[in-house]
């Protein structure tokens, strides 16, 4: 299945943001890790094959039963990361993939080269927060 | 005519304002800690200062020698500003910096702006802290990083506000 144009990530962190509205970067860590530290790092995302992926992916659940993303949704462009992944500080080491699960049929990762060091990780995410993010939708301004 | 200072040792140079204060009209704020930066207290930034809420955040973080690396970066980061600030540098309008604690215990001191950011990345391990300075696309996509750990962070700190100065 083809790529969308855009992919959004979900946001759990309550300080995401500044006072000041900004994003931080922090939000664009790659601290998923695999067993097998030869594979690339993820993070997740749910890729924006619809109309109804922002409304899914805004109404996910945790365990817990309370909203996984309630602070909203990152809106990235598909064209951006690419574009990003040419820029001399990242050069190839970005790359996304899809990893659909049982009960999410938008699901995929952001992904991180394997190896990438910890200072390197955090500059990559600075370039995300700072220049693939097109906009954010909240649960009040999605509908 | 307008008056100019070469502010680091860096290319750039810089309009002084034409009110330029005199040197006595502000003190530093190193000068608070009179001639014993070793002695052990740090007192902390004024409420006003550009590095307060930062401070308010490092000085609870859990680890112990993140504190104490993120202190002293925002200690030396407040010197340098309040030194362009006599200088006549109006930099009390720049957005301040922000701090936000990891669940691995490290700390990120971030200073954003529109086109670009700064982010110091206080880990555990001095060794694996670091710097960055990241631009956009519309600034032409720049990017510095390197260690704190070994390095003269005072005058990469200058380097760096000499680029805040320039593109803010």
């Amino acid at each position: 299945m083809p790529y969308p144009e855009c992919c959004l990530k979900g946001i759990n962190l309550k300080d995401a943001f500044s006072e000041d509205g900004d994003l931080q970067s922090h939000i664009f860590y790659f601290i998923r890790h695999d067993e097998n530290p030869h594979c690339w790092k993820k993070q997740s995302i749910n890729w924006q094959d619809d109309d109804s992926a922002i409304g899914f992916t805004l109404e996910q659940k945790n365990a817990d039963g309370s909203l996984q993303f309630k602070y909203g949704i990152i809106v990235l462009l598909r064209q951006e990361i690419d574009r990003l992944n040419n820029r001399p500080q990242i050069n190839g080491i970005l790359s996304y993939d899809r990893e659909v699960l049982p009960d999410n049929r938008y699901h995929g990762n952001l992904l991180l080269a394997a190896g990438v060091s910890q200072k390197k990780m955090k500059m990559v995410a600075a370039i995300l927060a700072i220049d693939a993010t097109e906009k954010i939708v909240t649960s009040e301004s999605a509908y | 005519m307008k008056e100019f200072e070469q502010g680091t040792d860096s290319v750039v140079v810089f309009t002084l304002s034409p009110n330029r204060p005199s040197h006595k009209a502000n003190k530093l704020f190193c000068e608070t800690r009179a001639s014993a930066p070793s002695s052990g207290y740090i007192s902390p930034p004024e409420d006003y200062s550009l590095v307060s809420k930062a401070w308010k955040i490092v000085s609870k973080a859990k680890h112990p020698e993140v504190v104490k690396q993120a202190r002293k970066l925002l200690l030396l980061i407040q010197e340098v500003i309040s030194s362009f600030e006599q200088l006549g540098f109006r930099l009390r309008a720049l957005p301040p910096f922000r701090a936000v604690e990891e669940d691995n215990e490290s700390v990120l001191i971030e200073w954003i702006f529109a086109k670009f950011r700064i982010g110091f990345t206080i880990e555990p391990d001095p060794r694996e802290s670091g710097w960055y300075l990241v631009s956009s696309q519309a600034l032409n996509e720049v990017g510095a990083s390197g260690r704190l750990s070994g390095a003269n962070m005072k005058k990469n700190f200058l380097w760096l506000l000499n680029f805040v100065i320039s593109h803010k």
